[in-house]
């Protein structure tokens, strides 16, 4: 078993128990109210508000659970060394595991679209290493406020690649070329444009287009 | 009256039995089984409507008490209600006659819409298996409440 496999392995068993853990939190703020819905309106002054405190809890369960379903596909990944898969089903799986990344950095990250379904087979690590080093990248020299959409295309041999669409607030500070230049820039495509993708500026220059090979 | 009667089977004491306080308000008859071991135990001495039953449990998990239970006591409807559960074992589940595999946590007005449903499968497989079994086709009334009926 080499390391992915085992930390996969490790990660995928905790999900499960977070799962157990949120459970019991919902089945008991249930109860809670349940419990005050049964003494009816007599005797608790802060009932609205308690019941907007259960809400809440009932809400940020479903939002941890929504979380741990995503991470616990994510510590599968290693599983297979390479996998069919819709690239669509892919991006919105990084758009849950990178909204930290959108968070922190105040830049929007969508998934766009597409008409048609677009299937990648690749090693399914990579292409996610590959995504969500790119959206690393990327957040800082985009600035707050902007958007980097993802898109699942095809390219003019009918095969899948990536959109990255950059939506900057003031396209003038928004330098593509200069990214070009970056040292960074180019050891990520050292890194990935060998094995795994080709990485290209659109010709208008606002977008990149991943090519998947 | 209660409505009708289910075993929750799950090794996770704290949830099994929050979840049996609350059912119990809505007028569920309830029990608990905190192993595959003791529902089967509980199954022989008083069949319940539904069973509802986690799938990873140590000892008997819970596709093997979905399993005996099919064979045992077709009647009983099985809802299988898990954190644990991958796309493979809901198949297996399905493919052994489970009614609904829900993952947890699960809201509880979902939880007991599926339960009833549940129960009212139960109900009117028991009513059709009863006609055939009046008219002396015990054949057909053993298919229907196992579900597996074959084509004729």
């Amino acid at each position: 078993m080499n390391e992915s496999l085992f930390m996969g392995k490790v990660t995928a068993a905790m999900t499960h128990e977070i799962k157990n853990v949120l459970a019991i939190i919902r089945e008991s703020a249930g109860l809670a109210q349940d419990l005050l819905a049964m003494a009816g309106d007599s005797g608790f002054a802060h009932k609205e508000k308690f019941l907007r405190v259960m809400d809440k809890i009932d809400k940020q369960v479903e939002r941890g659970a929504e979380i741990v379903t995503r991470l616990n596909t994510f510590a599968h990944v290693p599983d297979h060394e390479i996998r069919r898969e819709d690239l669509s089903s892919v991006l919105d799986e990084m758009l849950i595991l990178s909204h930290k990344l959108s968070r922190l950095s105040g830049v929007n990250f969508t998934v766009g679209k597409g008409s048609t379904s677009v299937v990648l087979e690749a090693d399914p690590m990579k292409t996610r290493m590959t995504i969500y080093r790119l959206l690393e990248f990327l957040t800082p020299l985009v600035g707050k406020g902007s958007e980097i959409q993802l898109k699942a295309m095809k390219n003019s041999h009918g095969l899948p690649s990536l959109g990255l669409i950059i939506k900057t607030a003031s396209l003038e500070n928004f330098c593509i070329d200069g990214i070009l230049a970056d040292p960074e820039w180019n050891s990520l495509e050292m890194e990935f444009g060998s094995e795994n993708a080709a990485i290209e500026p659109s010709p208008e220059r606002d977008s990149f287009v991943i090519h998947f090979v | 009256m209660k409505e009708f009667k289910v075993l929750m089977v799950d090794d996770e004491e704290d949830f099994v039995r929050t979840l049996d306080e609350r059912m119990q308000m809505r007028n569920v008859d309830t029990s608990v089984a905190l192993s595959g071991e003791e529902a089967m135990k509980k199954l022989e001495e008083d069949p319940p409507d539904v069973l509802l039953v986690d799938l990873k449990m140590p000892g008997m998990d819970g596709m093997e008490v979905l399993r005996r239970a099919r064979e045992a006591y077709p009647g009983v409807q099985v809802v299988m209600l898990t954190g644990h559960g991958s796309e493979a074992d809901e198949a297996e589940a399905r493919r052994l006659g489970v009614f609904d595999y829900l993952r947890k946590p699960v809201p509880l007005d979902q939880l007991m819409r599926t339960l009833k449903a549940a129960y009212k499968k139960k109900i009117e497989q028991a009513m059709v298996a009863a006609s055939f079994a009046e008219e002396g086709d015990f054949e057909s009334a053993r298919e229907i409440m196992t579900g597996n009926t074959k084509k004729k």
